[in-house]
């Protein structure tokens, strides 16, 4: 639907996140552990890319690659590039990525009970971030923090500028995470599960609300959930994770209308249906995803997948493309609709 | 019926009762410390204008002087007044142990941030040192550092200063590691804030509970140690009185005039006693309010 807006020639050549075989492991006690294993994902301006997985599938830990906010002594980069608007944010140095965080790529995180420093007034924390990366004036900074409250549809905001993050509810300190992160304007906003910690009410305002402010501000959006249903509202593109790599990734029309990876089928059918009657067995995923600190031979999806041959279990598959821009990975891609295509 | 009535409005009398009782205790509790520590500190910090003789005055008709309305606490066995020399005495205690455990909070409480913090090579050299420091024999360093050259007090206050530096490292550090996890630092590390305005303005603030609760019980510990350094005579020269000092010059004439010993060594006892009830109390209300956060 927003395709067609889409059309300057400039937005479509120059995507404004181009992750280029990313590769992040962790050194641990047990080995080395392949958490981002090779992913290539590309997000052009004013889009919003939703990447989906369990948990332990990569998501988290490629959103914080991107701010290169991991702990650099455990961390492994190898190869691969994190392009942000032409420049390679593997290659700037600590002082230069300051500048970019907050200000031009800012992060929502899971939280929202630990992601606000509970000593500080709320008020203040965002004031303290204008101050500190626009150069405002105190004055001037709590007047933006208020507006900026105002829009995220904190009530009362005047008074919650005084008020503790203990003083909020879950949803309210979720705003005002979404306050914080969009404080200075950033082109980028990387929504880490913004909603996993949220009751389904709040999830959709919270959707509502990241939805309306993207729109507002052209701003480009990366949405991370283990929750397909949750990514389905407001992604263009979704790519899906599993064991630190991407299987399967389609904008999202061509995703759910033609799903071919198993993997993405069974998160799929995972969502509980309203329309299901009441104690219908929730379908889950058995198993549990890989040991990313182990050899993983073939298909990581392979011994949960019911489709699984000997193949799969050998030969890992490579990212294949369906045009126009359909790209899994997967031996035996299934069909679900009537639409053509080879296996 | 009635009866019914009855005995339940006296149940509700009773628990009613229990529960006036219950918190005229916690009132107390809380309240009797603070009462005796500003009455402790008030009498030291104006010393020199209460009505009292100089505490290094001798007189020899009040040698070992019974307790009366001339001499409060009795005479000592130089027929000094033993009041006043309890007051410059604590006042001497005072000084002491909050300027060792300023010294333990300021420098313990930066190597165990910052090793906290930033881990790795920073945390191994600066927890390294501060296991060196505790290794060290405390009795040994705090006459090594108090026989150098300089005044006295000065000396007690780094020796005992000194000391309290590991522990209060440890204590950050330990907080630190907590709050340093914790989604908020990664959420303004996010933001692009350096290091050192995480340290400042994120992690730091919630070092204060735990560290003033522990440098409230420190100071009672280093008031202590004072007293003992005193008593071992590393203290402050005489005639300057010091509790401990007092209390050791006086030995001999414990079975004669128990008070010239027994009025500074209760002062110190009651002094350290309330601090330790005091951050008790402190400690139990800052839990409380954690648990709202």
């Amino acid at each position: 639907m927003a395709g067609s807006t889409a059309a300057d020639p400039i937005c479509t050549d120059e995507p404004l996140l181009r992750l280029e075989s990313l590769k992040v492991y962790f050194r641990a006690a047990r080995g080395l552990v392949r958490a981002v294993d090779g992913v290539s994902v590309a997000l052009e301006r004013g889009r919003t890319l939703g990447i989906v997985g369990e948990s332990g599938s990569g998501k988290s830990v490629l959103a914080r690659s991107v701010l290169r906010l991991l702990p650099e002594r455990s961390t492994i980069q190898t190869g691969g590039r994190i392009l942000f608007d032409g420049q390679d944010l593997c290659r700037l140095s600590e002082s230069e990525l300051r500048r970019i965080r907050g200000r031009r790529i800012a992060m929502v995180f899971q939280d929202p009970m630990t992601s606000l420093n509970p000593v500080i007034p709320i008020g203040r924390q965002i004031a303290q971030v204008l101050k500190y990366h626009l150069g405002m004036a105190p004055k001037a900074a709590s007047a933006r923090a208020l507006d900026l409250l105002a829009s995220v549809g904190v009530p009362s905001p005047r008074q919650r500028l005084e008020e503790f993050p203990h003083q909020l509810s879950g949803g309210m300190r979720q705003r005002v995470m979404i306050a914080l992160a969009l404080a200075c304007d950033p082109e980028l906003l990387i929504a880490d599960e913004p909603t996993t910690a949220l009751d389904v009410t709040v999830q959709a305002q919270i959707l509502d609300l990241l939805h309306r402010q993207q729109n507002e501000r052209g701003m480009t959006l990366i949405l991370i959930s283990h929750d397909l249903g949750v990514v389905a509202k407001l992604a263009d593109r979704i790519a899906v994770m599993y064991a630190g790599r991407i299987v399967e990734q389609a904008s999202a029309e061509a995703l759910f209308g033609d799903m071919r990876m198993p993997y993405t089928a069974a998160l799929f059918r995972s969502i509980p249906k309203l329309a299901n009657p009441s104690h219908t067995r929730l379908e889950a995923i058995d198993g549990r995803p890989p040991d990313l600190a182990g050899e993983l031979r073939g298909c990581r999806f392979a011994p949960r997948c019911r489709f699984a041959g000997d193949r799969c279990r050998d030969e890992e598959p490579p990212l294949g493309r369906k045009p126009p821009d359909h790209e899994y990975a997967c031996w035996h891609p299934m069909h679900l609709t009537a639409r053509g295509g080879n296996a | 019926m009635s009866a019914d009535v009855l005995e339940g409005l006296e149940a509700i009398a009773r628990t009613e009762a229990r529960r006036r009782r219950r918190s005229i205790v916690d009132f107390m509790l809380l309240w009797a410390p603070i009462a005796w520590l500003v009455l402790v500190v008030g009498a030291a910090a104006l010393a020199d204008w209460l009505p009292l003789p100089s505490p290094n005055d001798q007189d020899l008709a009040d040698i070992l002087a019974t307790p009366g309305s001339v001499h409060l606490f009795g005479g000592d066995s130089l027929g000094r007044d033993v009041l006043a020399r309890t007051i410059f005495a604590l006042r001497i205690s005072l000084v002491a142990g909050v300027g060792a455990v300023a010294i333990g909070l300021v420098v313990g409480g930066l190597v165990g941030t910052l090793a906290g913090y930033f881990g790795g090579r920073v945390e191994s050299v600066a927890m390294g040192a501060m296991d060196i420091v505790l290794a060290f024999p405390p009795l040994v360093l705090a006459i090594a550092i108090t026989s150098g050259a300089g005044p006295a007090l000065l000396k007690v206050i780094l020796a005992i200063g000194v000391l309290f530096v590991p522990a209060f490292a440890r204590i950050a550090r330990a907080n630190t590691l907590v709050f340093g996890n914790k989604e908020f630092v990664l959420a303004a590390h996010a933001m692009g804030m350096r290091h050192s305005r995480i340290i400042l303005s994120e992690i730091l603030p919630n070092l204060v509970p735990p560290l003033l609760v522990y440098s409230l019980l420190m100071v009672a510990v280093a008031i202590v140690a004072e007293a003992s350094l005193s008593f071992l005579g590393l203290s402050v020269p005489p005639p300057a009185p010091s509790l401990g000092s007092m209390i050791a010059a006086e030995q001999r004439n414990v079975l004669d005039a128990p008070f010239v010993v027994f009025f500074p060594a209760a002062v110190l006892f009651l002094t350290v006693l309330t601090l330790n009830m005091a951050g008790e109390q402190v400690s139990r209300r800052l839990q409380v309010r954690e648990q709202l956060l």
